[in-house]
């Protein structure tokens, strides 16, 4: 054997005994400290440590976002039921674009030159639509336009 | 060193059966390093447990990217070092005629049954320069491997393997000059 080798096993051997008693009170200690190190990581007070679990990921990140963005969605859509029933009214007054449309220019039609225009309008949408069910009077069309 | 991680793992998730493994494993090499690094048995035994605590403290945010004994190790340096540092100057201000502040309190249980042989060999490394007595120390019993020990010497890995065959050397003499008397 080399004496560099030689010398390296003498150090390397050199024995430690260690007082049993002793050393389960330096345990008990360092023991301590981990106790209270891991009871401090499971408070409440750490919880934003999950945010940063969350941001270190980018899929975390990415679900994350599509969850908020669900969310948001969710919110919104039932967000206020009283001004929902309110829609359901005004849609059986005016049924469809089309019928709100045809009110709005009979309306504009009466303002502008009275009954007379009423009467020249429809005339000219018979013209381009062709004949409509005889038993439909402006007179129907307008209470209808009333809504009463 | 796949133990080691597996380890890790488990202390950052509380488990207190991985901490005692990883004090049983490496607790007898730090207790010599230390032992040999300060020549002081009670000081030996404040530092391995102020690193064990330190180590405690951080379980659960704990990341190893190197060897942990070498961690471990690396530690008991450094605070052996600081320990070293503060014992110097208290030398020095008690020549200087300052009064030095001497605690009343004994020191911990020795729980070291110091060994002849120990004894012997701390003797002949307390001969030695510092950095000699740190970079074989470091290497036999903390495992590190010389470009380590050159980082946290802070000189090159030539400067570390040179201090460590000159350390060994000058160890050989000085314990083969005692056994011949």
């Amino acid at each position: 054997m080399r004496p560099t080798e030689d010398i390296e096993k003498r150090i390397k051997n050199v024995n430690i005994v260690i007082d049993s008693e002793s050393n389960k009170r330096v345990f008990s200690n360092i023991l301590q400290a981990f106790e209270k190190s891991t009871a401090k990581d499971l408070a409440p007070t750490d919880q934003p440590n999950i945010w940063r679990m969350i941001f270190r990921n980018p899929l975390t990140k990415l679900a994350a976002a599509a969850m908020i963005i669900v969310a948001i969605s969710f919110f919104t859509v039932h967000q206020d039921p009283g001004e929902q029933a309110d829609t359901t009214i005004v849609s059986k007054v005016t049924k469809s674009p089309a019928e709100m449309q045809a009110t709005l220019s009979l309306s504009i039609s009466y303002r502008r030159g009275g009954i007379e225009a009423v009467d020249r309008q429809c005339q000219k949408a018979i013209e381009m639509l062709g004949p409509r069910p005889a038993e439909i009077t402006i007179q129907q069309i307008l209470t209808e336009f009333n809504g009463t | 060193m796949l133990d080691d991680k597996l380890l890790i793992w488990k202390f950052n998730r509380g488990s207190i059966n991985a901490l005692s493994r990883i004090y049983e494993k490496y607790r007898n090499d730090l207790l010599r390093l230390a032992a040999t690094l300060l020549n002081d048995i009670g000081d030996a035994e404040d530092i391995v447990q102020d690193v064990f605590i330190g180590f405690a403290q951080s379980a659960g945010r704990f990341q190893l990217t190197g060897s942990l004994k070498g961690y471990l190790a690396t530690c008991v340096a450094n605070r052996a070092r600081n320990r070293n540092i503060e014992a110097h100057r208290r030398k020095t201000d008690r020549l200087n005629g300052n009064d030095p502040v001497t605690s009343n309190l004994e020191k911990p249980d020795k729980r070291l049954m110091n060994g002849e042989e120990l004894r012997q060999l701390n003797n002949a490394m307390a001969q030695l320069p510092y950095e000699q007595r740190e970079a074989i120390t470091l290497h036999l019993y903390g495992g590190m491997k010389f470009r380590e020990i050159g980082v946290l010497q802070k000189v090159s890995i030539k400067t570390t393997q040179s201090r460590y065959r000159c350390g060994l050397d000058r160890l050989r003499s000085i314990l083969n000059s005692k056994v011949q008397k």
